[in-house]
């Protein structure tokens, strides 16, 4: 249990920043997910606080002591890799007990600690097996169990769940996130996957070209994204985009994308001010896209008309691809729209959850 | 057109059966011929040199052993055998770890250096070699050829094994160090017994090749006492006669030892060949 701090912490390879001053702080006892395309930083943040790589410069702080010069084995952390690297030639209950060992462990402590780690993951009856005698799933659970016996003060996730299949994903999601509340350690978790992202973290830092980009809460960032790559990143399908300018017209502020224009509800009309006649862009997530006819009441509707380009039904609801002018846009609507392709469609934005960047600055203006 | 198909294939498949059919038996001639002339007289391997022997003849192995001489000459090369064998399995493991695994300056230069001496022939050394032992009084003794030998074998052991120490994964490495291994423990438990499989194949590839080894032992081991079983089983074609049925007796009984290295090592020779499928 401790708590963990990038201070101006750099990373370079050669000419190469993978990691270019990052700064977190990461409580005790949270699950802090590290996010972002891959080549974005994130693994190696993970494997300079593992002590796997050295910075180049910058502090990392485990439990307010700097750990810069200290080897992993002294970091007192566990990792569980994405391909899980189990220890072939050992028995499960080997791998487990192997870093116990090292550290002279009474062995009736091993015994103990590995029979409880392994109660707790279901893989009693798995103990005198072989690593390749096992599934992916189970090899997986040997790989947090490995990490679970070690007690760590910290416990770092490099992708661990992408080897799975998807069904397995869901449900190792979950036994995750439980393990966390059970434990009550800091995880600090490292996924491209925005979907584990939003479910397993308290929060969540998103990471492009090895600068942080943002860190908040998973419902923060999913609301009020800071620039335009964390509008895209997080979400799926990905936030819509205008390119667009923004006029006052008779008191009413527009945002004007040559083919609709829509209407910026009052209350924003103040911080909005300033771009007025200068080119903007215009985000909107896809569930804020409506079939006028199934609208929900209450919402700050525009229409706006369209052309239908492709839908996938999925059951729950429809994905719309939409054409407007230059303008190319995803609706998520209700599962009863009728939507035929080349269709003339008319929808609406709901613009209480509008967002507005700076296309210079790519900074949302708020 | 089926039927053509199928008689194509038959074809094809009658040529690669009997070229490996060919091959095999042109590899196992010298063998068939080493053990019906170890049971021939010398009247009988004159007469027919590729039949078999009418009856079993026994004495050649008789003349093959030559006193107590035969176990001096076993011991010595089993001597050389182990003991370069295992020098240059420890050095040669040490060394591939560090050139599949770490980062040092020169690292590239110094491997491409080991890789050269691959293909440079022992017999070019001889003669500055001899000088050197000669100077260091090494001429005659097992430290002096174990130490040549253990040179010879060491370029391709370190390429075989840095080839097979790359295969093992970075991750795993990585999680020993995390569980608190340093670099020697990490070799010593994660390494050595992943590399089993090459580790063997390069026991069997080296003891094989320095058991059967005769210029170097026929310089440096000069003495009587020192020879080794291939310079006695040579010296058996002295000077007046050429006894070829006790030569292959002795061949037969020196390669014994070997074949039974080789089938204890077998599963993880081809194995070992096949390389690191470690996963």
């Amino acid at each position: 249990m401790a708590s963990v701090t990038f201070d101006h912490v750099t990373k370079r390879f050669g000419d190469v920043v993978a990691v270019n001053d990052l700064n977190i702080h990461i409580e005790d006892k949270e699950f802090l997910v590290l996010v972002g395309p891959s080549g974005c930083g994130k693994s190696t943040a993970l494997r300079c606080l593992a002590g796997l790589e050295d910075v180049t410069s910058g502090r990392i702080l485990i439990d307010n002591q700097v750990v810069n010069d200290i080897p992993p084995k002294d970091r007192d952390i566990a990792m569980v890799f994405q391909s899980y690297a189990l220890y072939p030639h050992m028995s499960v209950f080997d791998n487990m007990a192997f870093a116990l060992k090292l550290r002279k462990v009474p062995k009736e402590e091993i015994k103990r600690r590995v029979h409880q780690a392994a109660e707790l993951l279901g893989i009693q009856d798995l103990l005198n097996r072989r690593p390749r005698q096992l599934s992916g799933g189970q090899r997986q659970r040997v790989a947090v169990g490995r990490a679970i016996v070690r007690e760590p003060k910290v416990f770092l996730f490099d992708e661990p769940l992408s080897n799975l299949d998807a069904k397995l994903r869901v449900e190792t999601r979950a036994n995750i996130s439980k393990l966390h509340l059970q434990l009550q350690t800091t995880f600090i978790y490292v996924t491209h996957d925005q979907v584990e992202a939003m479910t397993m973290a308290t929060r969540i830092a998103v990471l492009n070209h090895g600068v942080l980009q943002q860190i908040d809460t998973p419902q923060n960032l999913y609301d009020k994204p800071k620039n335009l790559f964390v509008a895209g990143f997080i979400g799926s399908p990905a936030m819509n985009f205008f390119p667009a300018h923004l006029r006052r017209d008779n008191g009413k502020m527009y945002v004007d994308a040559k083919t609709f224009a829509v209407e910026v509800p009052s209350d924003r009309h103040a911080v909005y001010a300033p771009y007025i006649d200068r080119p903007v862009i215009l985000g909107i997530r896809p569930e804020d896209i409506y079939n006028p006819e199934f609208a929900p009441p209450g919402i700050l509707a525009q229409p706006v008309e369209a052309v239908v380009d492709v839908t996938e039904l999925m059951g729950n609801e429809i994905f719309v691809y939409l054409k407007s002018g230059e303008h190319n846009f995803i609706a998520r609507v209700d599962p009863r729209s009728r939507y035929t392709i080349n269709q003339r469609a008319q929808v609406v934005f709901n613009m209480a959850n509008m967002h507005l960047f700076d296309p210079t600055t790519e900074l949302a203006v708020r | 057109m089926k039927a053509t198909d199928r008689i194509l294939g038959l074809v094809g498949s009658l040529i690669r059966q009997t070229l490996v059919i060919g091959a095999t038996l042109l590899s196992l001639f010298p063998v068939y011929f080493m053990i019906v002339s170890a049971f021939k007289t010398r009247f009988e391997y004159i007469e027919d040199k590729w039949g078999l022997p009418q009856s079993l003849f026994w004495a050649n192995f008789n003349t093959a052993l030559a006193g107590e001489k035969f176990f001096i000459r076993f011991t010595n090369s089993s001597v050389l055998t182990v003991g370069s064998v295992l020098v240059s399995l420890i050095i040669a493991c040490l060394a591939a770890y560090a050139f599949a695994k770490m980062e040092f300056y020169g690292k590239r230069t110094l491997f491409n250096i080991i890789l050269s001496l691959m293909v440079v022939p022992p017999v070019v050394m001889i003669v500055p070699l001899f000088v050197a032992m000669v100077r260091w009084k090494l001429v005659n003794t097992y430290q002096g050829t174990i130490l040549i030998y253990t040179g010879l074998l060491l370029p391709f052991s370190i390429y075989l094994m840095t080839n097979f120490f790359r295969t093992i994964p970075r991750e795993i490495i990585e999680a020993a160090r995390i569980d608190g291994c340093s670099s020697l423990r990490i070799f010593w438990n994660i390494m050595m017994p992943l590399s089993a499989p090459a580790l063997i194949t390069l026991i069997v590839v080296n003891a094989l090749w320095v058991w059967n080894e005769l210029l170097i032992a026929l310089v440096f081991m000069q003495k009587d006492e020192l020879k080794t079983l291939m310079v006695g089983i040579a010296a058996l074609r002295s000077r007046n006669y050429v006894d070829i049925p006790a030569t292959m007796a002795g061949l037969l009984i020196a390669t014994i030892p070997i074949v039974v290295v080789y089938l204890f090592g077998q599963r993880y020779f081809i194995r070992g060949l096949t390389g690191g499928a470690v996963k």
